[in-house]
């Protein structure tokens, strides 16, 4: 928990997270068991690149260090619409 | 993965939970950071679902989960609607098959017994070719699954497996069972079984029943299987993956597009003839028994239209704002040209367009996507009326934050089958424990370098964890897994009552009218039957013409289920009405008899003749206000004796389409009774 507090959910990077929650009674208990999924962007923005992030379709690259990590890939060069294929992954920010 | 926490039986509602939540969330995250970029909450609609909606106790004007997409769990929604099957079949002849399943499950799940039969019904057979023997008999080496009756999965799993053996079971003999009461069955199991193999007229029943469940439950695995992939690999791929694509159940872009309501028409859209096996089955049973065989197309299309209400009332509100915001990104997830981007900033453009002209307004915090005033609201509006394909990473991140949302919360709900299990055999296991070492399981911290570098500081540091004092780490244990509970939440009477200040905000305004529908709505429970089809008289003509609407009642109070649009109080569409199957309106005329008018001068409605009759060819859900039925004092509301389904399939070679069929449905109703 400490080292979660200090490297997985520290605020000084861009990341977000999805909670799961679910109970139930059990033994005379109730039993409150959450999962949290936290979604990152490894990426840091650049601001000459800040608006030049896109991310395409079946080009998703995940690098996911936990099952209960997701972290994201993105292209940081502008995309020409033509060019889009399995060589533009080269350009992933990791 | 985070802690569990342990409440007492007395201590579980929401202000309880709320803050046990809280204290999850701060064990793992300094000053509140995890509430702020949390995008999403899931849970089932038990009293979790209030966390939805729970304000901030340090500041009651303001959410909790400021920025949440509130998302309720589509494995538990997909249960209830598949479980809605039952209310659509005649009482009796689902019970009976209901009873037939469990015994067949029971039986050819035991090796022992599926041996025998194997021996003796295929290897000893003399019929069976003895090239075929073996390959035959290995249909056997795996068992039938388990039957569960309030689980449809387990339900499909047995149809499954069953029908895709029914051609063995005609070889099936009493002598299966070892003595006249099988040890594993009941006595009702057992009857009902028995039955099964020594009548041709209840096998016939059995295997129509059966087929015609497998039709809608086939449909509910594809959606559950769609559900839990990912968008971006094959099944064939997926299969092959180690670890599971972290995708897998991230489908909130496709869903917000309108993925469920392709489902919904894929459920409405099917039909037993359509279906190869469930035609043969009906049809053979028609011609031993049709009036059974009519009943069981009737549970069919009753029970057809029961899901998708139900899965409508489940899923829909994902494809609403503020959920469709992340539609913005459905080019990830469609073919990669250029009308994809196109079709993204038609979509942003209209959601633009609407908040423009004041709606999509009094949605908390994602008024930011759309407010020109907001930086993202600014990037959404660039995106939407330039031809670049380059979006704002801003929008892009935040945008993409939501659509990684999990919709289905089958893994932790495995985690808390885990639970369970080792806190009902391992006495030693306390909740901490069992915390702990789901949390190795899961992340992967202990493994890393960072995480041994910095152990030993952690160790020096637990007074860090919580406020409150302790004396000793089992103490600390405690506090941390929180079934210290008198320590921890003395009094939450405060947060009661702020809980119960919002919850009496919401439902303000709400009450009007309120007995006058219940009295209507305890009338109709009376008079009518849910699946039964009427006929209503909705307006009479200065000339005493009627015109009467023709349905089947589907719910007297979809309300009463628990689904996001009546929680959040928001567009509820199913919120004090009825909801029916229309199928047409009919006008009824009697030039031979005077006009009656009433004492306002309004004629009454025409009655209906003895031999009337209706056909429809077409039909949809509709919600009406129960008033309707009450618009002529409840009178001359018609209940169809006689309803029957036919499905004509009709050639469209005239419209110059090749090889193609349609299937029309016809529903006719015959002979009527007054109410």
């Amino acid at each position: 928990m400490l080292y979660a507090r200090e490297f997985y959910f520290s605020g000084d990077h861009q990341w977000f997270c999805h909670l799961r929650l679910d109970s139930s009674p059990q033994f005379a208990k109730n039993y409150l068991l959450g999962e949290l999924d936290k979604v990152s962007f490894p990426g840091s923005i650049r601001s000459d690149l800040a608006d030049t992030y896109l991310l395409v379709k079946d080009k998703l690259l995940f690098f996911g260090k936990s099952k209960s990590e997701l972290q994201l890939g993105m292209f940081v060069d502008r995309v020409d619409l033509k060019s889009y294929g399995k060589s533009s992954v080269a350009n992933i920010s990791a | 993965m985070m802690p569990l926490q342990v409440l007492g039986k007395l201590a579980s509602d929401t202000a309880f939970k709320t803050r046990a939540c809280e204290r999850m969330i701060d064990l793992e995250s300094n000053d509140g950071v995890v509430q702020m970029r949390l995008r999403s909450l899931m849970t089932d609609m038990g009293t979790e679902a209030s966390l939805w909606l729970v304000p901030n106790f340090n500041q009651p004007h303001e959410k909790l989960f400021p920025f949440i997409l509130p998302i309720a769990d589509l494995d538990h929604g997909l249960h209830h609607c598949m479980l809605e099957t039952v209310l659509g079949y005649d009482e009796v002849l689902w019970y009976t098959y209901e009873k037939q399943v469990s015994a067949l499950a029971k039986l050819f799940s035991r090796r022992d017994v599926v041996n025998r039969f194997v021996k003796f019904q295929i290897l000893d057979h003399p019929d069976i070719p003895a090239a075929a023997k073996e390959s035959l008999a290995s249909m056997f080496d795996k068992l039938c699954p388990s039957f569960v009756k309030h689980r449809w999965k387990y339900s499909f799993e047995v149809l499954h497996w069953l029908s895709s053996r029914q051609g063995f079971f005609k070889y099936l003999q009493p002598n299966i069972l070892k003595s006249d009461h099988d040890s594993d069955m009941t006595r009702d199991e057992c009857d009902a079984f028995k039955q099964l193999l020594s009548d041709d007229m209840q096998s016939a029943r059995f295997w129509a029943m059966a087929h015609s469940e497998l039709v809608l439950h086939t449909w509910g695995f594809e959606v559950s299987e769609w559900l839990h992939a990912c968008p971006c690999h094959s099944k064939v791929e997926r299969k092959k993956m180690k670890p599971p694509c972290v995708w897998n159940g991230r489908r909130l872009i496709e869903v917000s597009g309108g993925k469920m309501s392709a489902f919904h028409t894929n459920l409405l859209s099917l039909r037993l003839e359509s279906n190869s096996s469930a035609s043969k089955s009906i049809s053979d049973l028609r011609e031993k028994d049709s009036e059974t065989a009519s009943k069981i197309a009737i549970g069919f299309a009753t029970a057809k239209q029961k899901v998708a209400l139900w899965f409508k009332q489940a899923t829909s509100y994902l494809e609403t704002y503020p959920w469709n915001l992340v539609n913005v990104l459905s080019f990830l997830c469609a073919p990669s040209d250029v009308n994809c981007f196109k079709t993204s900033k038609a979509f942003a453009s209209s959601l633009v367009q609407q908040y423009d002209a004041g709606l999509l307004r009094n949605m908390g915090q994602f008024s930011r996507f759309l407010d020109s005033a907001n930086s993202l609201g600014q990037s959404m509006r660039e995106w939407s009326s330039s031809d670049s394909p380059i979006m704002n990473a801003e929008l892009y991140q935040e945008l993409l934050g939501y659509g990684t949302a999990l919709l289905c919360m089958q893994r932790l709900e495995a985690k808390h089958h885990l639970v369970a299990q080792r806190m009902s055999t391992a006495r030693g296991s306390t909740p901490a424990t069992i915390s702990a070492n789901l949390r190795r399981a899961l992340n992967s911290d202990v493994h890393s370098d960072n995480f041994r570098e910095n152990f030993p500081r952690y160790m020096f540091e637990f007074k860090k964890l919580v406020d409150l004092p302790w004396q000793s780490r089992a103490e600390l244990a405690r506090l941390i897994s929180g079934y210290h509970l008198h320590t921890m939440f003395a009094n939450v009477s405060v947060e009661q009552a702020l809980i119960a200040q919002v919850t009496h905000e919401r439902n303000a305004g709400a009450q009007a009218n309120v007995q006058c529908l219940r009295d209507q709505v305890a009338h109709m429970k009376t008079m009518l039957a849910e699946g039964d089809f009427y006929a209503m008289p909705v307006a009479v003509a200065p000339n005493g013409d009627t015109t009467y609407n023709v349905l089947q009642l589907l719910s007297l109070q979809p309300s009463l289920k628990k689904y996001m649009q009546r929680v959040l109080k928001v567009d509820d569409p199913w919120h004090q009405k009825l909801s029916v199957m229309l199928l047409g309106q009919v006008a009824v005329r009697d030039n031979t008899s005077d006009i009656m008018l009433v004492d306002n001068d309004s004629p009454l409605p025409l009655t209906m003749t003895e031999d009337f009759s209706f056909e429809s060819v077409c039909y949809g859900q509709v919600e009406l206000d129960p008033s309707i039925f009450f618009k002529f004092d409840f009178k001359h509301v018609y209940r169809f004796d006689t309803v029957d389904f036919t499905t004509s399939f009709v050639g469209l070679s005239d419209l110059e389409v090749d090889d193609s069929e349609t299937a029309l449905v016809d529903l006719k109703l015959q002979k009527h009774c007054y109410i």
